[in-house]
């Protein structure tokens, strides 16, 4: 067998293992949000992370892939149409050598992802004709366009913008959606008082939120070391170790800050500090030393957790803090390589220049902050135009009564949990 | 059947002699109310002049005592309407918490509770009218203008109502069953005052009481655990921690977070050390006489004491405005800086405090589990 095959045939499986890996992060997702949010919601919510990976996969293989990757200008991709093309019609993504077929599960996976951290703006009380409608207008018109511009061949990727996983293109996207819908749905009733003073609405299940995240921590290891789509140097081994190691600062990092600002070593905030700190170490876990790796980590998770605290007496009800896990730590990641970039690995993989801390100058740093204000200022204008016109024409929010008896009996007409919400099913059964 | 009224020794302000005639005269709760609201100039006339924070203190709980006594006896009166001439017993109707203390703010909820004895052939007749007395007293109380206990510990309560022979066996089972909930409980029950009616009733059970809880060295250990480990919120850098969530989100909660506390941990090693004086203030001094604590420690404890007393006193006269007087929650923010810097070094003092209290006391090396 020609040397050529067996490396086709090593990244094939490998690009297939992350593929399957970062699907799998929708059970993660399913899990922390559900544990998150209230019993009555639950089967709403885990229930949605289906619908919503459904709906990505037929949008993205339709148009979205297209736009993102298909040969077009600087802002968007104009061909690829329903994946078909020829060998150029792909061409920003010859540089791995695996099937198209792998490449679109891949690609995928991530669309899934960030729609997954939008929903958390909208949880327990968006309608369910609005996971519709802006799930195929995300996957259509919101991703593909900043994954155009970074990994498509469009400006950011020309101006040489590192994001090696997207920390910008996967999730602060995600987040910057969140944040649109959270405050144009509003907070969820009771949630605040008339002082705007905020009260807690505890999730039903910390369990299901701490096995949410340690599912969504393994499948990081496809996000990020599968999004080498090689095998050949083992390059992505190092990737593993440097998104490990940012996860576990995150994690001390958050508790940390939890105890010295509120007295208490708080399980779902050391939850968020892990995803802040995998989020923030995305866009830079080919660029950074290991060293650097735990400083970025252990700033986010410890950052985000002050500013989930900080939103929240701001008056923004985001129920599972989605903007300062994937946004903030979005920013801090994407910037970050600005100033920690390591000449040896810029080299190694390509992508624009050394860090401020090596003296590569504010080159990188610029670049970078050019990216971030340019991804979210799209994403927050598209999104808020299409969401405020489905608020003028069908209404984002459930009625209040609906609300309240829940999204599992008013939308799907069973709860997630009967037995503890529906009484006369446990008579009946008795 | 009377029982005499005992006037407390009112010192009242020479800028405020109408007030006192009129608490003398009054025979209405109406008029009690009246008074009541009336306490808050007195206060800021005592301020303003100058007078210590023990004195206005003082000045306020002899206010309330006869408050609270004037309504409490028109209660009895009332429930003696009702029943006729109540039947042979006697009865002590006891508060409980700050008022026992003689350390209330000028608003406060009630704590209160009541013991009665009968010849046993009368007792259901005489149970009867304990509760319409305390039922009535309850009320008089919240029309004079303090709310009801929202943990509900009154003598409304059959919990905090009993037969003395009762009361003994309700205190007894806390004793011998030391959860949480008991020791609580029984850390309430150690702040007790007369209010109206047989005092030595009240005296009696106190002293019962006291002297089986010294019987059981593992429940005075347990109540000793309970108070010190109450964490105090401020971290190692003297951060304050303030409430998260709920309608006092972003303030600070003094009475939780400090007072309550402190007060906890005189309370218990002035119990430890077989002491029976009732307020905090006489509690300090007297631990300090009998040689327990040091001099330097008496006047760190009794300054410690003055700066919570008046922290809460100054918040609490600005409560008259709210719907929400029995808040104890503070907006940090809007104190003065030297304030709150005098604040965390009180609360590393109380923490300091909470240390020395887990040292102190008899040993429990030997003592056997209950």
């Amino acid at each position: 067998m020609k040397e050529s095959t067996v490396m086709m045939f090593m990244d094939s499986l490998w690009v297939m293992v992350a593929a399957i890996l970062v699907i799998g992060m929708q059970a993660g997702f399913a899990l922390l949000e559900a544990g998150s949010t209230r019993m009555k919601n639950s089967g709403h919510v885990a229930g949605k992370q289906i619908l919503s990976f459904a709906i990505a996969t037929i949008a993205f293989w339709a148009a979205g892939f297209g736009i993102t990757f298909g040969e077009g200008n600087s802002f968007f991709g104009a061909s690829g149409w329903l994946m078909h093309g020829d060998s150029k019609t792909f061409d920003s993504l010859s540089w791995a050598n695996v099937p198209l077929s792998l490449k679109f599960l891949f690609q995928l996976a991530f669309v899934g992802v960030s729609l997954a951290i939008a929903w958390g703006g909208f949880a327990e009380r968006a309608k369910l004709s609005v996971y519709f409608i802006f799930g195929t207008v995300f996957t259509v018109l919101i991703y593909p366009i900043i994954g155009h511009w970074v990994w498509g061949g469009g400006w950011l990727g020309k101006m040489g913008m590192q994001d090696f996983a997207g920390s910008t293109v996967v999730h602060l996207q995600g987040a910057i959606a969140a944040l649109v819908a959270t405050l144009l749905l509003g907070p969820r009733i009771g949630k605040f008082n008339k002082d705007r003073t905020p009260n807690l609405i505890p999730g039903h299940n910390q369990v299901y939120t701490v096995l949410g995240g340690i599912i969504l921590w393994i499948g990081w290891f496809g996000f990020n070391a599968g999004s080498t789509m090689g095998t050949a140097d083992g390059f992505f081994g190092y990737i593993a170790l440097t998104t490990n190691l940012a996860a576990a600062a995150g994690a001390i990092g958050a508790i940390l800050t939890s105890k010295l600002l509120t007295g208490k070593a708080d399980i779902p905030a050391m939850v968020n500090g892990v995803l802040a700190a995998l989020v923030a170490i995305t866009a830079a876990c080919a660029f950074v030393e290991a060293w650097a790796a735990i400083v970025i980590g252990a700033f986010a998770g410890a950052f985000t957790f002050w500013t989930s605290v900080y939103f929240e007496r701001k008056g923004i009800d985001d129920p599972i803090y989605a903007f300062s896990v994937h946004g903030i730590a979005g920013i801090l990641g994407t910037i970050s390589t600005g100033i920690f970039a390591s000449p040896r690995l810029v080299e190694q993989t390509g992508v624009g220049k050394a860090g401020l801390l090596y003296g590569g100058g504010f080159q990188q740093l610029f670049v970078q902050t050019i990216g971030v204000i340019g991804a979210a200022g799209y994403v927050a204008i598209v999104s808020f135009i299409l969401l405020f016109a489905l608020k003028k024409l069908i209404g984002l929010r459930v009625t209040p009564e609906q609300e309240i008896s829940g999204l599992d009996i008013s939308e799907h007409g069973s709860y997630g949990y009967p037995e503890h919400l529906d009484p006369a099913i446990t008579q009946k059964a008795n | 059947m009377q029982y005499p009224f005992d006037e407390p020794n009112v010192q009242t302000s020479k800028k405020e002699p109408d007030l006192q005639e009129r608490l003398a005269k009054a025979g209405s709760l109406e008029e009690l109310r009246e008074i009541h609201m009336r306490i808050i100039p007195m206060i800021q006339g005592l301020s303003a002049s100058g007078h210590s924070i023990e004195y206005r203190y003082n000045m306020l709980n002899n206010m309330h005592d006869v408050l609270t006594r004037r309504a409490v006896s028109l209660a009895y009166d009332a429930a003696k309407k009702t029943f006729g001439e109540p039947p042979g017993g006697k009865l002590c109707f006891f508060s409980m918490g700050s008022s026992a203390r003689h350390e209330q703010t000028v608003w406060t909820d009630q704590d209160n509770g009541l013991i009665y004895q009968t010849v046993r052939a009368d007792e259901v007749e005489y149970r009867a009218f304990a509760e319409e007395f305390s039922r009535t007293a309850v009320q008089y109380l919240a029309e004079v203008g303090y709310p009801l206990c929202q943990g509900n510990v009154m003598a409304s309560n059959c919990r905090w109502r009993h037969h003395e022979e009762d009361w003994r066996e309700q205190l007894l089972f806390y004793l011998n069953n030391g959860s949480e909930e008991n020791l609580k409980y029984m850390m309430i029950m150690l702040d007790t005052k007369q209010v109206y009616g047989v005092p030595a009733l009240l005296f009696r059970l106190r002293k019962w009481f006291v002297h089986e809880l010294h019987q059981r060295p593992m429940i005075l250990k347990k109540m000793r655990e309970l108070v010190t480990s109450h964490e105090i919120p401020m971290n190692m850098f003297g951060m304050i921690f303030t409430e998260r969530w709920g309608k006092y989100s972003g303030r600070f909660d003094l009475k939780q977070g400090v007072f309550a506390p402190y007060i906890n941990s005189i309370k218990i090693l002035s119990v430890l050390y077989g002491n029976e004086a009732q307020s905090t203030r006489e509690r300090i001094l007297e631990l300090n006489e009998k040689g327990f604590i040091t001099l330097t420690e008496t006047e760190q404890y009794l300054a410690v004491y003055d700066f919570l007393l008046e922290l809460r006193l100054k918040h609490s006269i600005g409560l008259a405005e709210t719907d929400d007087r029995l808040d104890y929650h503070l907006r940090l923010s809007e104190m003065e800086p030297k304030n709150v810097q005098e604040l965390k070094r009180i609360m590393k003092q109380i923490k300091a405090i909470q240390k020395q209290t887990k040292k102190r006391g008899p040993s429990f090396e030997q003592s056997t589990g209950i």
